[in-house]
């Protein structure tokens, strides 16, 4: 039977070729938990644009537009 | 650090390079210890020749080039369109942070560690910043190493110098011939677009050997190339009406010039020079073999004409004749030559051919096809070239072959100098060696020079006045 891959799992060897994928507008988890929404993905593997949507522990993050490295993503939600 | 020599043995750098005889010692060629002080003493201090505007038209558009044995990243940034020359090496560790010809990019990612820069060179990503740095890391210190750069009528070129002087005096009265050669076939500044890729080969020879031997070397083309002349593959089919060139560039009906070799010993650049006897542009001489191409350049040069009404052509560019600007660049109006350092015995060749940006396909095309078989690694005529580079260096690098010097000395004695170009030589000989003598005095300049205060300031009034912008 052949397994169907999910596309926004980010573990393992499909998890980095998924991460490379992830299109703009798609929101992830946070390792820190807070959801965001990428605004860009330069496909290097390595890093998302993101904006902070949700930040349950500090709600001034909201807003705020940083790079994330892809050991701080947890999943596309 | 290169320890730099002023002497070799019992002999100075001026016992190598003579060019009041007219000798050149073959140890400037073959000799690692000159090698290396090139690298450190020209190559790390002229401007040099990277790309043209059109093949980075967009913003975050990358390409790779080379500044001597180094690679450099062409961009224009995201944010502010402007255009940037970095080292290609990542500022944590070294490794190349660029690994594609040509693209376009949010970022510059190194595979190493992650460290990312923006396309305007800033350090933006470090993986765990906090975490390993304690917050102490200053990412505005680690960016990427930027060249000066000038955008010169749409040719790009770079400097990692600082004290440097401008581009436009480093080129001296060639400014305006570099200005004119961007220019399209109706005498339009900026009208050029550059194929992309650029042809890019590595030969077994030293740079010097296509770049000052062979380069404005008008001595060897009825020889080396007699097999392309007779074969008359050009477009312009039998080339004699025009001085049997095989220019492809838009072929010029006769017009009234003198034309002459020389150069400025003061700035190192050289070529053929023609001062033009009437004002105006020549008509075009059709000879493309290809339909529709003639008709083409029979209209831009009407607009040419009128532009250049009361005016006079430019002695340089355009058919008028290529030129060198030091150390290593040759233009033509219809090819950039750049020859590149890549260890004592290998030299790197970029080839990068235009055409007019506004002409229609079919006309770019012919004048594509044109290119790849007259120039490049297959073309004829560099086919024809590279019999002449790969020996040469070969034939020299032996114990017995080193005693004996190169003779640069055609047209020595026979040179004047004229008002209407201050600071150049012109040769009264047709196949005169001044550009070659002209190359080396300021190559035994740079290799001997301090910094950029002991080769500096050039003529005062170098540019001719239907040259200065």
């Amino acid at each position: 039977m052949v397994q169907q891959s999910n596309s926004n799992d980010l573990g393992g060897a499909q998890g980095a070729t998924n991460y490379l994928r992830i299109t703009e507008g798609s929101k992830v988890k946070l390792s820190n938990g807070a959801i965001a929404e990428v605004t860009a993905n330069p496909n290097d593997g390595a890093w998302l644009f993101i904006r902070i949507l949700e930040h349950a522990d500090d709600s001034s993050q909201v807003g705020t537009e940083e790079m994330v490295f892809f050991t701080d993503v947890e999943a596309v939600v | 650090m290169v320890n730099i020599l002023t002497s070799r043995g019992d002999r100075s750098l001026r016992s190598l390079v003579d060019v009041e005889k007219g000798v050149v010692d073959r140890e400037v060629y073959v000799n690692e210890e000159i090698y290396k002080q090139e690298l450190e003493q020209i190559f790390a201090r002229c401007w040099l020749f990277v790309a043209h505007e059109s093949m980075v038209p967009n913003p975050g558009d990358f390409m790779i080039s080379r500044m001597g044995e180094e690679e450099v990243i062409v961009t224009r940034d995201r944010k502010n369109k402007e255009l940037h020359v970095f080292l290609n090496s990542c500022m944590h560790r070294g490794e190349k942070v660029c690994r594609y010809d040509e693209g376009n990019a949010l970022l510059f990612t190194c595979p190493f560690h992650a460290w990312s820069y923006d396309t305007d060179g800033k350090l933006v990503g470090v993986a765990w910043a906090d975490e390993q740095y304690g917050g102490a890391l200053d990412k505005s210190q680690w960016g990427l190493a930027e060249a000066r750069v000038c955008n010169y009528y749409g040719s790009i070129w770079a400097t990692w110098d600082r004290k440097a002087p401008t581009f436009e005096d480093y080129a001296g009265a060639y400014a305006s011939s570099i200005r004119h050669s961007m220019q399209s076939s109706d005498g339009e500044d900026n009208g050029l677009e550059f194929f992309k890729p650029m042809l890019k080969w590595r030969i077994p020879t030293n740079w010097k050997v296509p770049a000052f031997s062979s380069s404005n070397d008008p001595a060897h083309a009825a020889m080396t190339h007699r097999s392309q002349f007779v074969a008359a593959f050009g477009p312009q089919g039998d080339d004699t009406a025009s001085g049997g060139n095989n220019n492809p560039t838009p072929r010029m009906a006769p017009f009234p010039k003198e034309r002459y070799t020389g150069g400025d010993h003061n700035l190192g650049h050289s070529g053929g020079y023609s001062f033009f006897k009437q004002t105006g542009a020549p008509d075009h001489l059709d000879t493309w073999l290809e339909p529709g191409v003639d008709e083409y350049y029979r209209m831009t040069a009407e607009l040419k004409k009128k532009k250049y009404e009361g005016k006079m052509l430019p002695g340089l560019g355009h058919g008028a004749s290529h030129f060198v600007i030091f150390p290593n660049t040759t233009i033509d109006s219809w090819r950039i030559r750049p020859r590149h350092p890549n260890g004592i015995g290998s030299t790197e060749l970029f080839r990068l051919f235009p055409a007019d940006k506004n002409a229609p396909k079919h006309v770019k095309d012919a004048m594509r096809h044109y290119q790849m078989r007259h120039t490049g690694p297959v073309g004829m005529q560099e086919s024809d070239d590279m019999e002449n580079w790969n020996y040469v260096y070969k034939a020299s690098q032996g114990t017995i072959a080193r005693r004996y010097p190169y003779n640069f000395q055609a047209g020595m004695g026979q040179n004047f100098t004229d008002d209407r170009l201050p600071g150049f030589h012109l040769s009264l000989v047709d196949k005169s060696e001044e550009g070659h003598r002209t190359r080396f005095s300021r190559w035994l300049a740079f290799m001997e020079a301090g910094s950029w205060d002991d080769l500096y300031p050039i003529h005062p009034d170098t540019t001719p006045e239907w040259g200065k912008t």
